[in-house]
Protein backbone atom coordinates (compact mmCIF):
# COMPACT_ATOMS: atom_id res chain seq x y z
CA UNK A 1 0.00 0.00 0.00
CA UNK A 2 1.17 3.53 -0.74
CA UNK A 3 2.64 5.67 2.00
CA UNK A 4 -0.02 7.86 3.56
CA UNK A 5 0.58 11.60 2.94
CA UNK A 6 -0.68 13.19 6.18
CA UNK A 7 -0.85 16.80 5.05
CA UNK A 8 -0.25 18.90 1.96
CA UNK A 9 -1.79 19.15 -1.48
CA UNK A 10 -1.42 15.41 -2.18
CA UNK A 11 -3.99 14.62 0.53
CA UNK A 12 -6.64 17.04 -0.78
CA UNK A 13 -9.92 15.06 -1.17
CA UNK A 14 -10.88 16.88 -4.40
CA UNK A 15 -7.54 16.07 -6.03
CA UNK A 16 -7.77 12.45 -4.89
CA UNK A 17 -11.29 12.04 -6.29
CA UNK A 18 -10.34 13.63 -9.63
CA UNK A 19 -7.29 11.35 -9.83
CA UNK A 20 -9.46 8.33 -9.08
CA UNK A 21 -11.99 9.26 -11.76
CA UNK A 22 -9.20 9.76 -14.31
CA UNK A 23 -9.25 5.99 -14.89
CA UNK A 24 -13.01 5.93 -15.58
CA UNK A 25 -16.42 6.48 -13.92
CA UNK A 26 -16.85 5.21 -10.36
CA UNK A 27 -19.47 5.43 -7.62
CA UNK A 28 -18.78 6.64 -4.08
CA UNK A 29 -17.69 3.34 -2.57
CA UNK A 30 -15.40 2.54 -5.53
CA UNK A 31 -13.77 5.99 -5.25
CA UNK A 32 -13.13 5.42 -1.53
CA UNK A 33 -11.56 2.01 -2.16
CA UNK A 34 -9.48 3.29 -5.09
CA UNK A 35 -8.15 6.29 -3.13
CA UNK A 36 -7.22 4.02 -0.23
CA UNK A 37 -5.34 1.75 -2.65
CA UNK A 38 -3.35 4.34 -4.59
CA UNK A 39 -2.86 7.03 -1.89
CA UNK A 40 -3.23 5.12 1.37
CA UNK A 41 -5.86 7.61 2.52
CA UNK A 42 -9.22 6.45 3.84
CA UNK A 43 -11.70 9.19 2.94
CA UNK A 44 -14.63 9.38 5.34
CA UNK A 45 -18.13 9.29 3.74
CA UNK A 46 -18.83 12.87 4.88
CA UNK A 47 -15.53 14.15 3.47
CA UNK A 48 -16.10 12.22 0.24
CA UNK A 49 -19.56 13.63 -0.42
CA UNK A 50 -18.57 17.18 0.63
CA UNK A 51 -15.81 17.03 -2.01
CA UNK A 52 -18.10 15.39 -4.60
CA UNK A 53 -20.69 18.17 -4.07
CA UNK A 54 -18.04 20.85 -4.65
CA UNK A 55 -16.67 19.10 -7.75
CA UNK A 56 -20.16 18.77 -9.25
CA UNK A 57 -20.82 22.48 -8.54
CA UNK A 58 -17.54 23.38 -10.24
CA UNK A 59 -18.59 21.15 -13.19
CA UNK A 60 -15.38 19.12 -12.90
CA UNK A 61 -17.34 15.87 -12.52
CA UNK A 62 -20.90 14.84 -13.45
CA UNK A 63 -23.16 12.13 -12.06
CA UNK A 64 -24.26 9.45 -14.52
CA UNK A 65 -27.75 8.04 -14.45
CA UNK A 66 -28.05 4.75 -12.62
CA UNK A 67 -30.87 2.40 -11.65
CA UNK A 68 -29.26 1.55 -8.31
CA UNK A 69 -28.70 3.61 -5.19
CA UNK A 70 -25.08 4.36 -6.04
CA UNK A 71 -24.64 6.80 -8.93
CA UNK A 72 -21.31 6.69 -10.75
CA UNK A 73 -19.44 9.95 -11.42
CA UNK A 74 -17.47 10.83 -14.54
CA UNK A 75 -14.69 13.36 -15.08
CA UNK A 76 -15.74 16.18 -17.43
CA UNK A 77 -13.45 17.65 -20.11
CA UNK A 78 -12.92 20.68 -17.85
CA UNK A 79 -12.17 18.35 -14.92
CA UNK A 80 -9.57 16.46 -16.96
CA UNK A 81 -7.90 19.70 -18.11
CA UNK A 82 -7.85 21.17 -14.58
CA UNK A 83 -6.48 17.92 -13.11
CA UNK A 84 -3.74 17.68 -15.75
CA UNK A 85 -2.76 21.32 -15.14
CA UNK A 86 -2.71 20.86 -11.36
CA UNK A 87 -0.65 17.66 -11.50
CA UNK A 88 1.74 19.26 -13.95
CA UNK A 89 2.25 22.22 -11.58
CA UNK A 90 2.77 19.83 -8.67
CA UNK A 91 5.29 17.79 -10.68
CA UNK A 92 7.24 20.94 -11.61
CA UNK A 93 7.44 22.05 -7.96
CA UNK A 94 8.28 18.52 -6.80
CA UNK A 95 11.06 18.18 -9.39
CA UNK A 96 12.62 21.51 -8.40
CA UNK A 97 12.31 20.73 -4.69
CA UNK A 98 13.83 17.26 -5.04
CA UNK A 99 16.67 18.57 -7.24
CA UNK A 100 17.55 21.22 -4.69
CA UNK A 101 17.45 18.69 -1.88
CA UNK A 102 20.03 16.46 -3.60
CA UNK A 103 23.60 17.03 -2.34
CA UNK A 104 25.80 18.85 -4.87
CA UNK B 1 -42.33 -3.95 6.29
CA UNK B 2 -39.15 -4.56 8.30
CA UNK B 3 -38.71 -2.72 11.59
CA UNK B 4 -35.87 -0.17 11.60
CA UNK B 5 -32.57 -1.41 13.01
CA UNK B 6 -30.32 0.70 15.23
CA UNK B 7 -28.03 1.28 12.25
CA UNK B 8 -30.97 2.49 10.13
CA UNK B 9 -31.90 4.95 12.87
CA UNK B 10 -28.32 6.26 13.20
CA UNK B 11 -27.99 6.66 9.40
CA UNK B 12 -31.33 8.44 9.25
CA UNK B 13 -30.35 10.77 12.11
CA UNK B 14 -27.02 11.54 10.45
CA UNK B 15 -28.67 12.29 7.11
CA UNK B 16 -31.14 14.63 8.80
CA UNK B 17 -28.17 16.88 9.64
CA UNK B 18 -27.79 17.70 5.94
CA UNK B 19 -29.96 20.34 4.21
CA UNK B 20 -33.12 18.89 2.60
CA UNK B 21 -32.06 19.99 -0.90
CA UNK B 22 -28.70 18.23 -0.51
CA UNK B 23 -30.40 15.10 0.85
CA UNK B 24 -32.64 14.90 -2.22
CA UNK B 25 -29.58 14.93 -4.49
CA UNK B 26 -27.04 12.84 -2.56
CA UNK B 27 -28.98 11.30 0.37
CA UNK B 28 -29.64 7.82 -1.13
CA UNK B 29 -25.98 7.50 -2.17
CA UNK B 30 -24.60 8.49 1.24
CA UNK B 31 -27.15 6.27 2.96
CA UNK B 32 -26.11 3.32 0.78
CA UNK B 33 -22.44 4.00 1.51
CA UNK B 34 -23.05 4.17 5.26
CA UNK B 35 -25.00 0.90 5.18
CA UNK B 36 -22.15 -0.80 3.33
CA UNK B 37 -19.59 -0.25 6.09
CA UNK B 38 -19.33 -0.45 9.90
CA UNK B 39 -20.47 2.74 11.63
CA UNK B 40 -17.48 3.53 13.83
CA UNK B 41 -17.04 6.74 15.84
CA UNK B 42 -14.67 8.12 13.17
CA UNK B 43 -17.24 7.62 10.40
CA UNK B 44 -20.03 9.15 12.51
CA UNK B 45 -17.91 12.24 13.35
CA UNK B 46 -16.89 12.59 9.68
CA UNK B 47 -20.51 12.48 8.48
CA UNK B 48 -21.55 14.83 11.29
CA UNK B 49 -18.98 17.42 10.22
CA UNK B 50 -19.94 16.87 6.58
CA UNK B 51 -23.53 17.75 7.49
CA UNK B 52 -22.39 20.84 9.36
CA UNK B 53 -20.28 21.98 6.40
CA UNK B 54 -23.22 21.55 4.02
CA UNK B 55 -25.49 23.48 6.41
CA UNK B 56 -23.01 26.36 6.55
CA UNK B 57 -22.51 26.30 2.74
CA UNK B 58 -26.23 26.39 2.03
CA UNK B 59 -27.15 28.83 4.83
CA UNK B 60 -28.03 32.46 4.08
CA UNK B 61 -25.40 35.05 5.09
CA UNK B 62 -27.71 36.48 7.76
CA UNK B 63 -27.88 33.07 9.46
CA UNK B 64 -24.11 32.55 9.30
CA UNK B 65 -23.37 36.03 10.71
CA UNK B 66 -26.43 36.17 12.97
CA UNK B 67 -25.71 32.93 14.85
CA UNK B 68 -22.39 34.10 16.37
CA UNK B 69 -23.98 37.50 17.07
CA UNK B 70 -26.84 35.75 18.89
CA UNK B 71 -24.37 33.67 20.93
CA UNK B 72 -22.30 36.77 21.75
CA UNK B 73 -25.36 38.73 22.94
CA UNK B 74 -26.66 35.71 24.90
CA UNK B 75 -23.19 35.34 26.49
CA UNK B 76 -22.99 39.04 27.36
CA UNK B 77 -26.50 38.86 28.74
CA UNK B 78 -25.67 35.85 30.95
CA UNK B 79 -22.40 37.48 32.08
CA UNK B 80 -24.01 40.84 32.95
CA UNK B 81 -26.84 39.12 34.83
CA UNK B 82 -24.36 36.91 36.74
CA UNK B 83 -22.11 39.82 37.67
CA UNK B 84 -24.95 42.09 38.78
CA UNK B 85 -28.31 40.38 39.07
CA UNK B 86 -30.17 43.61 39.84
CA UNK B 87 -28.66 45.99 37.28
CA UNK B 88 -27.27 43.47 34.79
CA UNK B 89 -30.09 43.87 32.32
CA UNK B 90 -29.97 47.67 32.60
CA UNK B 91 -26.28 47.56 31.65
CA UNK B 92 -27.05 45.54 28.52
CA UNK B 93 -30.22 47.41 27.61
CA UNK B 94 -29.51 51.07 28.47
CA UNK B 95 -32.09 53.86 27.93
CA UNK B 96 -31.85 55.31 24.47
CA UNK B 97 -31.95 58.91 23.40
CA UNK B 98 -32.01 58.14 19.70
CA UNK B 99 -34.93 55.75 19.36
CA UNK B 100 -38.58 56.24 20.18
CA UNK B 101 -38.85 56.60 24.02
CA UNK B 102 -37.52 53.15 24.76
CA UNK B 103 -34.31 51.24 25.44
CA UNK B 104 -31.57 50.14 23.09
CA UNK B 105 -29.48 46.96 22.92
CA UNK B 106 -25.92 47.90 23.91
CA UNK B 107 -23.96 45.35 21.83
CA UNK B 108 -25.99 46.24 18.75
CA UNK B 109 -24.99 49.87 18.99
CA UNK B 110 -21.30 50.25 19.65
CA UNK B 111 -18.34 48.72 21.39
CA UNK B 112 -15.83 50.81 23.30
CA UNK B 113 -12.24 49.80 22.60
CA UNK B 114 -9.88 52.00 24.57
CA UNK B 115 -10.76 55.55 23.67
CA UNK B 116 -12.47 54.52 20.41
CA UNK B 117 -16.15 53.84 19.94
CA UNK B 118 -16.46 51.22 17.22
CA UNK B 119 -19.69 50.29 15.55
CA UNK B 120 -18.77 46.62 15.26
CA UNK B 121 -22.38 45.60 14.81
CA UNK B 122 -22.84 48.11 11.99
CA UNK B 123 -19.89 46.47 10.16
CA UNK B 124 -21.59 43.11 10.65
CA UNK B 125 -24.79 44.45 9.03
CA UNK B 126 -22.86 46.00 6.15
CA UNK B 127 -20.99 42.69 5.68
CA UNK B 128 -24.31 40.84 5.67
CA UNK B 129 -25.74 43.12 2.95
CA UNK B 130 -22.53 42.91 0.94
CA UNK B 131 -22.37 39.11 1.18
CA UNK B 132 -26.07 38.69 0.25
CA UNK B 133 -25.58 40.63 -2.97
CA UNK B 134 -22.10 39.26 -3.75
CA UNK B 135 -23.22 35.66 -3.26
CA UNK B 136 -26.50 35.71 -5.13
CA UNK B 137 -25.35 37.99 -7.95
CA UNK B 138 -27.39 40.99 -8.98
CA UNK B 139 -30.25 40.98 -6.47
CA UNK B 140 -32.38 43.93 -5.39
CA UNK B 141 -30.67 46.07 -2.75
CA UNK B 142 -33.80 45.95 -0.58
CA UNK B 143 -33.08 42.23 -0.18
CA UNK B 144 -29.71 43.12 1.37
CA UNK B 145 -31.56 45.48 3.74
CA UNK B 146 -34.02 42.77 4.75
CA UNK B 147 -31.15 40.31 5.26
CA UNK B 148 -29.71 42.77 7.82
CA UNK B 149 -33.15 43.05 9.46
CA UNK B 150 -33.36 39.26 9.76
CA UNK B 151 -29.85 39.23 11.25
CA UNK B 152 -30.95 41.68 13.96
CA UNK B 153 -34.11 39.69 14.69
CA UNK B 154 -32.00 36.54 15.09
CA UNK B 155 -29.28 38.22 17.18
CA UNK B 156 -31.89 40.05 19.27
CA UNK B 157 -33.65 36.83 20.30
CA UNK B 158 -32.00 36.72 23.78
CA UNK B 159 -33.25 40.27 24.47
CA UNK B 160 -36.80 39.41 23.33
CA UNK B 161 -36.71 36.25 25.47
CA UNK B 162 -35.45 38.33 28.44
CA UNK B 163 -38.44 40.64 27.96
CA UNK B 164 -40.78 37.64 27.99
CA UNK B 165 -39.19 36.34 31.19
CA UNK B 166 -39.62 39.77 32.81
CA UNK B 167 -43.29 39.71 31.73
CA UNK B 168 -43.73 36.27 33.28
CA UNK B 169 -42.10 37.28 36.56
CA UNK B 170 -44.30 40.45 36.65
CA UNK B 171 -41.31 42.51 37.76
CA UNK B 172 -41.93 46.22 38.30
CA UNK B 173 -39.61 49.15 37.64
CA UNK B 174 -37.54 50.07 34.59
CA UNK B 175 -36.97 48.64 32.09
CA UNK B 176 -40.42 47.17 31.61
CA UNK B 177 -41.01 43.90 29.75
CA UNK B 178 -42.43 45.74 26.72
CA UNK B 179 -39.49 48.13 26.59
CA UNK B 180 -36.99 45.26 26.65
CA UNK B 181 -38.88 43.18 24.07
CA UNK B 182 -39.21 46.06 21.62
CA UNK B 183 -35.61 47.29 22.06
CA UNK B 184 -34.20 45.27 19.09
CA UNK B 185 -37.28 46.08 16.98
CA UNK B 186 -36.78 49.86 17.16
CA UNK B 187 -33.36 49.39 15.56
CA UNK B 188 -34.70 47.64 12.48
CA UNK B 189 -35.08 50.70 10.16
CA UNK B 190 -31.51 51.81 10.92
CA UNK B 191 -30.21 48.27 10.44
CA UNK B 192 -32.09 47.90 7.14
CA UNK B 193 -30.17 50.97 5.95
CA UNK B 194 -26.82 49.44 6.95
CA UNK B 195 -27.71 46.26 5.04
CA UNK B 196 -28.72 48.35 2.02
CA UNK B 197 -25.36 50.19 2.12
CA UNK B 198 -23.56 46.84 2.32
CA UNK B 199 -25.58 45.58 -0.65
CA UNK B 200 -24.62 48.66 -2.68
CA UNK B 201 -20.95 47.99 -1.88
CA UNK B 202 -21.41 44.33 -2.84
CA UNK B 203 -22.69 45.41 -6.24
CA UNK B 204 -19.92 47.92 -6.76
CA UNK B 205 -16.86 45.89 -5.67
CA UNK B 206 -17.15 42.89 -8.04
CA UNK B 207 -17.85 45.26 -10.96
CA UNK B 208 -14.60 47.09 -10.19
CA UNK B 209 -12.72 43.81 -9.77
CA UNK B 210 -13.95 42.60 -13.16
CA UNK B 211 -12.87 45.87 -14.82
CA UNK B 212 -9.36 45.60 -13.35
CA UNK B 213 -9.02 41.97 -14.47
CA UNK B 214 -10.02 42.71 -18.07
Amino acid sequence: MARKPRTGPASDPELLILSSLASGPKHGYAIMSDVETFAGIKLGPGTLYTAITRLVEKKLIVPLSSAGRQRPYRLTAKGATDLAQLLDDMRRVATIGLTRLRPA
Amino acid sequence: MHPMSTKDRIVRALLSLYPAEWRREYGPELSGLLHSQPLGARVVVDVLFGGLRQRVRSAEPWVILGTPALLAIAGLFAWSMASDSRNGLSALVPPSGITFPTYTVGPMNSVRMGSYELDVYAFLLIACGWWTVARDGCVRLSRAGFAAVKLTLLAGTPIIVAGMLIALSVRTGPPSALEVMTAPLFMLPQHWLFGYIGGALGRHVPRRARTVKV
